[in-house]
C-alpha cells in the first residue's frame, strides 16, 4: 500500500511535468512565469486529479459489481450504463446542442440522464427476476440497443457531429474542471464510505450466508450496490467518456497482488491502485516523447485487456 | 429444562402447511436425528427456525423468549444452518471462507485468529488452508463449510445432510466432532440426513416427518429401525 503511494506520487509529478509546453520538472514545484503557472493550474493539475480520480472511481465501482455478480470479469460497462451515456451525448451531439455555451455542460447532462434511465429501466425488468445473471443479461441487452439507435443516430448525422461523438468516445481525462473534480470526488467519498460500512456484509455475501435465510438483507444489500456503482460510473462516463476496461481489470490485479478476498483491504487497495494505473495510463496516451498524444481508451485497454485473458487462463489451468 | 420449544406449531407456506400442528422441548447439548422422504420438510423446518420462512400458526421459544420478538442479528447468532448446498464464491480461499464467517462485530481480531485455529484443528482442514475453493473436493469442501458454520459458535446448529460426499473416516469423525460439541459445549444439534447408520451413530432422539404428521420417538434405533422398514415395505 506505501508502494503504491509512492507509485502514485512519482507518476503524479511526471504528469506535470512532461508535456508539450515544456514545462522542467523543477519548474512544477515552482513555476517560473505566467505561461507556466497557466498551464500547471488550468490543464495539467486538472487532468492529473481527473485523472486519479477516474481511475479510483472506475475501479471501485467495478469491485463493487464483481461482488454483486460473484463474477471476476464484470465492470462498469456490462450493466449498460456507458451505453446509455453514449446515446445521451450521441442525442446531444447529433442534435447539435452540444456547442451550446461553448461547454461540456449539455453532453454531461444528457450522459447522466440517459445513464439514470438506463439504470432505473433495467431495475424496473430486473425486479421481477430472482437471480443476478438476469439483471446481467438484461443490462447487456439494454446495452444492445443503445448501441443499435446509437448506430442509427451515426448513420444519419454529418461529419462534424461524427466526429464530436468519436471523440468522446474515445475518452479522455482533460475534459473536467475543478468544481466538477470536487462534484465527482464528494460522491466517491460518499459512495465509498457506504459501501466500506457494508464490507463485513459484502463478505457475507460471498460466502452465501444470506441465501435463504435473509433474503431481504440480500436484496437490499445488491441493491444499494447497483446503485452506487451505477450512479458512479454514470458520472464518470459523462464526463469523461466510455474508458475501457479499467473497471474490470483492477480489482482483479489487486486481488492477484493481495491474494485476499476480503473486502476490508481489498476495498481500499483498488481504489489506490486504479487511481496509480489510470495516471500511468493517461502518461502513455500523452506520449511525452512526442508532440502528439493517443487516445487514453486505447491504452487503457492495451493495458487491461492483457490483465483479463491472464485472469481467465489462470482461473483455468493454475491450480494454486 | 428444555431451552428450545416449540407450541401448537405448523410449518409449511402459505399455500401449503407442511405439518400439522405439534408440540416439542429439545434440552441443551442433545442432538435431534430428522426423518423423512424428499420434500417432506426437513429443510423448510430449518428455514423456519432461521427466519427465512415465516412460522404459520404457534409459536417457538428459545430460552424463555418468543422467537420471533428476536431481531434477525440476534436470531442468527443463536441458530446457524448449514444448507445442503451452499453457493460460494469459488475464488476464495479456505481461510477466507472460515474468517468471514466469524461475527466479527462480537469478536476481536486476535480471537478470530484463535478460535479459527481450534476450529481448523477440529475438522482437520489444515492441508487445504490456502487452496481456493473451486479446486477442493466435494468431501473437502464439507469440511469447509462445516467448519465455517462452527465459527460462529451458535447455540443451535442446524444440519442439512452434513454427511452427504464425506467418506467413511470423515463421516466418524464428524460424528466425533458432533458429540463433542452437543456434550462438551452443550449446543443443541438438529440434523436431516438419509444416511441412516450416521444418524443412529449421533442422534439422541429422532423426529420423524411423515405426511404431514411429526413424530417425536426418544428411541433412536427404535424409529431408525421402523423408518427403514417403512421405506422397505414401500419399496
Amino acid at each position: 500500500m506505501f508502494l503504491l503511494l509512492l507509485v502514485i506520487i512519482l507518476f503524479s509529478i511526471l504528469e506535470l511535468s512532461l508535456g508539450s509546453a515544456g514545462i522542467s520538472f523543477v519548474e512544477v514545484f515552482s513555476p517560473k512565469d505566467d505561461y507556466s503557472k497557466f498551464v500547471l493550474h488550468e490543464i495539467r493539475i486538472p487532468r492529473l486529479l481527473t485523472a486519479l480520480l477516474i481511475g479510483a472511481t472506475l475501479s471501485f465501482s467495478g469491485l463493487v459489481l464483481q461482488t454483486v455478480f460473484r463474477n471476476p470479469l464484470v465492470g462498469p460497462s456490462v450493466l449498460g450504463i456507458s451505453s446509455g451515456a453514449s446515446l445521451g451525448v450521441a442525442l446531444v451531439t447529433m442534435a447539435g446542442w452540444s456547442s451550446f455555451a461553448n461547454s461540456e455542460i449539455p453532453k454531461v447532462i444528457a450522459a447522466i440522464v440517459f445513464s439514470m434511465v438506463v439504470l432505473l429501466l433495467l431495475f424496473s425488468i430486473a425486479g421481477r427476476f430472482r437471480d443476478n445473471a438476469s439483471v446481467l443479461i438484461v443490462g447487456m441487452l439494454i446495452s444492445y440497443l443503445a448501441g443499435a439507435m446509437v448506430d442509427i443516430l451515426i448513420f444519419v448525422s454529418d461529419n462534424d457531429a461524427l466526429k464530436e461523438f468519436t471523440l468522446w468516445g474515445m475518452g479522455s481525462f482533460s475534459r473536467m474542471n475543478y468544481g466538477e473534480i470536487v462534484i465527482v470526488s464528494v460522491l466517491l467519498l460518499i459512495a465509498y464510505s457506504i459501501v466500506y460500512k457494508n464490507r463485513h456484509l459484502m463478505n457475507l455475501y460471498l460466502i452465501g450466508e444470506l441465501d435463504e435465510v435473509n433474503e431481504k438483507k440480500k436484496k437490499r444489500l445488491i441493491f444499494l450496490l447497483i446503485i452506487i456503482a451505477g450512479v458512479t460510473t454514470a458520472f464518470v462516463t459523462a464526463f469523461c467518456g466510455p474508458i475501457a476496461f479499467l473497471g474490470i481489470a483492477i480489482p482483479n490485479l489487486m486481488r492477484f497482488i493481495l491474494k485476499i478476498s476480503d473486502h476490508k483491504y481489498l476495498l481500499p487497495g483498488t481504489v489506490v491502485l486504479g487511481a496509480a494505473v489510470a495516471v500511468m495510463c493517461d502518461l502513455l496516451s500523452a506520449m511525452p516523447w512526442s508532440n502528439s498524444s493517443l487516445p487514453v481508451n486505447a491504452v487503457t485497454s492495451l493495458f487491461g485487456i492483457p490483465i483479463i485473458v491472464f485472469m481467465i487462463f489462470k482461473s483455468r489451468h493454475k491450480t494454486l | 429444562m428444555s431451552i428450545l420449544s416449540g407450541q401448537n406449531i405448523v410449518f409449511g407456506y402459505e399455500t401449503k402447511p407442511l405439518v400439522n400442528a405439534f408440540d416439542f422441548e429439545v434440552e441443551p447439548g442433545k442432538v435431534v436425528g430428522l426423518l423423512g422422504l424428499n420434500g417432506s420438510g426437513k429443510t423448510t423446518f430449518f428455514k423456519t427456525l432461521m427466519g427465512g420462512v415465516p412460522l404459520l400458526k404457534g409459536s417457538l421459544t428459545w430460552n424463555g423468549k418468543n422467537i420471533n420478538d428476536l431481531s434477525f442479528s440476534e436470531r442468527h447468532k443463536i441458530f446457524s444452518w448449514l444448507p445442503a448446498r451452499k453457493l460460494i464464491e469459488e475464488r476464495l480461499k479456505v481461510f477466507e471462507i472460515l474468517t468471514f464467517s466469524a461475527p466479527s462485530d462480537v469478536l476481536q481480531q486476535e480471537e478470530i485468529l484463535i478460535q479459527t485455529d481450534e476450529i481448523i484443528h477440529l475438522m482437520r482442514i489444515e492441508e487445504f488452508l490456502e487452496l481456493p475453493y473451486h479446486l477442493l473436493s466435494e468431501g473437502q469442501k464439507k469440511k469447509v463449510e462445516i467448519a465455517a458454520l462452527l465459527m460462529k459458535k451458535s447455540s443451535v446448529i442446524l444440519l442439512d445432510e452434513p454427511s452427504v460426499f464425506l467418506d467413511i473416516s470423515n463421516q466418524a469423525d464428524l460424528v466425533t466432532v458432533i458429540k463433542k460439541l452437543s456434550k462438551e459445549q452443550g449446543k443443541t444439534i438438529f440434523i436431516s440426513s438419509h444416511n441412516l447408520d450416521f444418524l443412529k451413530a449421533c442422534a439422541d432422539v429422532c423426529w420423524e416427518i411423515s405426511g404431514t404428521k411429526v413424530s417425536l420417538n426418544q428411541n433412536v434405533d427404535q424409529a431408525i429401525y421402523k423408518y427403514s422398514n417403512k421405506l422397505n415395505d414401500h419399496c
